[in-house]
């Protein structure tokens, strides 16, 4: 299988790992997550894997946000987010891919800020980064 | 070593940005970043249909374990060793089911809005700080600080809230808190009284002073007392008519001698109150000698508002000595309404007037109040009002020997009129209301009942009361203040101490009547007694519910609770029974076309039924409203006219009107055709009524829409636009926005037998199935048989099956 691809799949499980993970170790604040996901931002730019950081983050806070709602809103039979989308004026699928949006862009947020925090050189010589 | 780049600081400075804005109110749009969190957020708040699993509580600070069992209905059905043990489980699970909304009442009653809510609610809490609620309630608990019973039985059901809260996590907070960004504070002895202390606001805080002093000094003593008597129509007394010497100052009202344009200004805009003089309820007590049991049977339906959460929380407590079922109010200890082995006790509003304004003249500077010709000191004092996100707001509340200065130069509310004048309200007294519903949940017999209500001092209340032993009973309780003639109907001089209190009408004097001659007792907020009461008192009474009760108790003499459950949703509205022969006598046939002359044909045979199929009740309703519009309508010239006179006031004038045929209205003394205006009535509701059958919303029901609105008045969380049948004047009293809260039979004998419904669930969860599942059977009037265990063991055997 391409390397990359391979790559690509290991940072997305590990996330999404993290983000559960943090969830159920830490409750407050909501935001904690962001914290674990930007370390393994760090370690997957020094591994220099070609992977693309902002949307590989995005993807899996996208599908855990919008799996783990509609998950407890099965399970839970609350109704919860019926009101809340009520409550905000939104259909309620639009609310469910919100709530995707959100989770997706912090994940991809964090994971692309620890990527880009140090700068690597590229020993393939794909990008050529200044090293001292 | 690898470098650090500067170019990381944009995706981390938008990632900072991003979070902060989820994670705090932006406007009216919540924090969506928490909210939205799948693992904390709202979505966590759902709970699935199951049966709620048996508790057994064994927190830090019982002494013994308490079991909770629940049977199919969410109710908790609690077991203690001790009644202090009890009062912590109740407290526990209260919070458990009603945090928020216990929470949120207490801040709302003591003016803390802002706190939570920000600045928008400032001019709320400045008002709720003025009219003296938190002042008021933090003197009462000094009081119940000193009857052991009832500081043992707050003290512990504070520590049982407290340890419920102690183990909630931010997923399992109640919805509201994460939507408005809060968290819930301690609970305290002081927010138990301060919701003891709004209900006493809700009841008593209607009053129409200011009005009522300018329409006397428009229309005269005369004209005033054909307008707005203290009595009027038929009425059945709470005590009954006793048939004494008639006491005058009850009949007329005199105009006292201070009431003139140089006391008060002229043309002063009075808005009209922001409580409703209607909240009512009903209750009445049938001796055995009337039931086909032999035993007595209570009925109880107080009327408040709709809303959701709902008002009353339903529940079994027991500890050895006490084994009660009724309905609590979140956030305060024991049953409110309800029943135990032995007796059952209801209670309904009193409506007494019990709240005056006292006109004072005061300083430009606010440093000094003339009091019988003397300036005197005006004492004031700061509050801090918190706000969420500025700095505090400090209010000046002055105070005279009245009472709070409630509107003064800093601060008009919405009653400009009542400008430097003291509020005096029984609602500031102290009080202890907590211990006699403490006594009640454990008394066993007439004597204990008595004992019970006995320091019962604020909002009066009509309790009614049964034991299995055959006694009725019903009593016009609380503190009801002696008064000179037609004092406290009109705005008070507050230069004169002659003015101030002269105490209270003694206990064993005030209206009340046990085991009488009809075998049956009742109460529906009307007068407590007749014209030959030796001592004046006014109120906001309303006599038509009370005078149909009556009819129906006196009309059978062997209830069941069936008969019961069909006068609880009695749909007749009195007046309109009693108005209906004599308006159609007044219609000039001649001027009516085919179609209006089918409609009187049809309204001939109307029973004055509120159905909700009815066909005839929305069209008398137009009839009427347009008669009495037409009728008064010279008194909208007054700027502080807010209230029509009763209308048992107009059809008295149009029953005894000359010939039958005019009227002369009192201001300008013009003869108003009462054929022509009862006429045109007519065919102008004929024309409206038209108009909405083309929509078919001409049933009763399908006009008829009522609101059950959540708290925070969120639409999302409300039942909004249910069909319904009733009337306020009926006896089922629905209402757009109020109506019967809680209903409730209890038959005595061997074993309770009880059936009760309310408006809501259990649930204060919006995400809980119980939230509202009351609410649809309620609207069909259905009963749920409530289920009264005698033991520990059949409680466990019930609700395991």
């Amino acid at each position: 299988m391409n390397k990359n691809l391979i790559n690509n799949l290991i940072t997305i499980c590990i996330s999404i790992v993290l983000l559960f993970l943090s969830a159920i170790l830490i409750e407050n604040p909501w935001w904690f997550f962001v914290i674990p996901v930007f370390i393994w931002g760090i370690i997957v730019n020094r591994l220099r894997w070609k992977v693309s950081l902002f949307s590989i983050g995005f993807l899996s806070g996208f599908l855990v946000w919008l799996f783990g709602n509609i998950y407890f809103d099965f399970v839970l039979d609350g109704h919860v987010l019926n009101r809340i989308a009520m409550l905000i004026s939104l259909p309620k699928f639009v609310l469910m891919l919100l709530t995707g949006l959100i989770g997706g862009i912090l994940t991809g947020l964090s994971l692309f800020t620890g990527g880009s925090l140090f700068e690597v050189r590229e020993l393939n010589g794909l990008k050529k980064y200044d090293a001292i | 070593m690898k470098k650090i780049k500067i170019s990381f600081l944009f995706p981390l400075m938008s990632m900072i940005l991003l979070i902060a804005a989820l994670s705090q109110q932006l406007f009216s749009i919540p924090p969506m970043g928490k909210l939205l969190n799948p693992f904390s957020g709202a979505v966590r708040n759902g709970e699935s249909k199951q049966k709620r699993n048996t508790i057994k509580l064994e927190e830090e600070g019982l002494k013994a374990a308490v079991n909770i069992y629940f049977d199919q209905r969410s109710v908790p059905h609690i077991y203690a060793k001790g009644s202090d043990d009890m009062y912590f489980a109740q407290g526990y699970i209260t919070a458990q089911f009603r945090l928020w909304q216990m929470d949120f009442i207490s801040d709302a009653a003591a003016g803390r809005l802002s706190e939570i809510l920000g600045n928008r609610f400032l001019e709320y809490d400045r008002n709720q700080r003025r009219i003296g609620i938190l002042s008021a309630a933090k003197a009462s608990l000094k009081m119940i600080e000193k009857d052991s019973e009832t500081l043992a039985a707050l003290t512990a059901y504070t520590k049982g809230v407290n340890a419920y809260i102690k183990k909630l996590d931010y997923k399992n907070t109640p919805l509201e808190y994460k939507i408005m960004d809060y968290k819930p504070e301690e609970w305290s002895n002081l927010k138990t009284v301060l919701i003891m202390k709004n209900l006493t606001s809700t009841l008593t805080g209607y009053d129409d002073d200011l009005s009522m002093s300018g329409m006397m000094m428009a229309l005269g003593e005369e004209n005033f007392n054909k307008l707005y008597p203290s009595y009027f129509g038929p009425i059945t007394p709470v005590m009954g008519e006793q048939k004494k010497v008639i006491n005058p100052d009850l009949v007329f009202t005199k105009k006292p001698d201070y009431l003139n344009f140089g006391f008060m200004a002229a043309g002063t805009m009075v808005n009209p109150s922001t409580y409703n003089p209607k909240l009512g309820s009903n209750s009445w007590a049938v001796s055995g000698n009337k039931t086909k049991s032999g035993f007595p049977i209570l009925c109880s339906d107080p009327h408040l508002n709709l809303s959701l959460p709902a008002i009353w929380m339903e529940m079994q407590l027991t500890c050895p000595g006490t084994n009660v079922y009724g309905v609590s109010i979140p956030g305060t200890p024991a049953v409110i309404i309800g029943f135990n082995e032995d007796i059952a006790w209801g209670i309904t509003n009193g409506a007494d007037d019990v709240k005056d304004w006292y006109k004072l003249k005061i300083t430009n500077d606010y440093k000094k109040y003339e009091m019988d010709g003397k300036w005197k000191k005006l004492e004031s004092s700061v509050v801090e009002i918190k706000r969420k996100n500025q700095p505090s707001f400090y209010d000046t509340i002055y105070r005279a020997p009245q009472g709070p200065v409630v509107y003064d130069k800093n601060f008009a509310g919405n009653q400009g009129g009542l400008k430097n004048s003291a509020l005096k309200w029984e609602l500031h007294r102290p009080s202890n209301e907590f211990s006699t519903f403490i006594k009640l949940n454990k008394a066993k017999r007439y004597s204990d009942y008595k004992n019970a209500i006995a320091n019962f001092s604020s909002p009066i209340q009509n309790f009614t009361f049964a034991c299995k032993d055959n006694t009725i009973a019903i009593n016009h309780q609380g503190k009801l203040a002696r008064r000179e003639a037609a004092e406290g109907r009109f705005i008070l001089d507050g230069t004169r101490s002659r003015l101030l209190q002269r105490g209270y009408i003694p206990v064993d004097s005030l209206p009340g009547l046990l085991n009488p001659s009809s075998n049956y007792v009742l109460s529906a907020n009307q007068h407590p007694t007749g014209k030959d009461y030796p001592y004046y008192y006014s109120g906001y009474y309303s006599e038509i519910r009370a005078n149909r009760i009556q009819q129906l108790l006196a009309s059978h003499n062997d209830f069941d609770i069936k008969d019961m459950e069909a006068i609880q949703l009695d749909n007749v509205n009195k007046f309109s029974l009693d108005a209906l022969p004599l308006l159609l006598n007044h219609v000039d046939l001649r001027s009516l076309n085919k179609e209006q002359l089918h409609k009187i044909s049809t309204l001939h045979n109307w029973k004055g039924t509120y159905d909700f199929n009815d066909v005839n009740a929305l069209l008398f309703e137009f009839w009427w409203k347009n008669i009495k519009e037409a009728a008064w309508e010279e008194l909208k010239i007054f700027p502080f006219y807010t209230k029509a006179p009763d209308d048992y006031v107009l059809l008295n004038m149009i029953k005894n009107s000359p010939e039958g045929k005019y009227f002369y209205t009192p201001i300008s003394g013009k003869r108003e055709n009462i054929t022509a205006i009862i006429t045109g009535a007519l065919i102008k509701a004929v024309t409206t009524y038209n108009g909405i059958k083309s929509t078919d919303n001409s049933k009763w029901g399908a006009y008829n829409k009522i609101n059950v609105m959540h708290l925070s008045n969120i639409d999302a969380f409300s039942r909004m636009n249910i069909s319904s049948s009733g009337h306020p004047e009926a006896v089922n009293a629905i209402s757009k926005n109020w109506g019967p809260s809680w209903r409730m039979i209890v038959a005595l004998g061997d074993r309770p037998k009880a059936y009760g419904i309310y408006p809501g669930g259990q649930s204060g969860n919006i995400g809980s199935p119980n939230y509202d599942d009351f609410l649809t059977d309620w609207t069909k009037g259905k009963y749920y048989e409530l289920n009264f265990y005698m033991s520990q063991e059949e409680a466990q055997k019930n609700t395991n099956k």
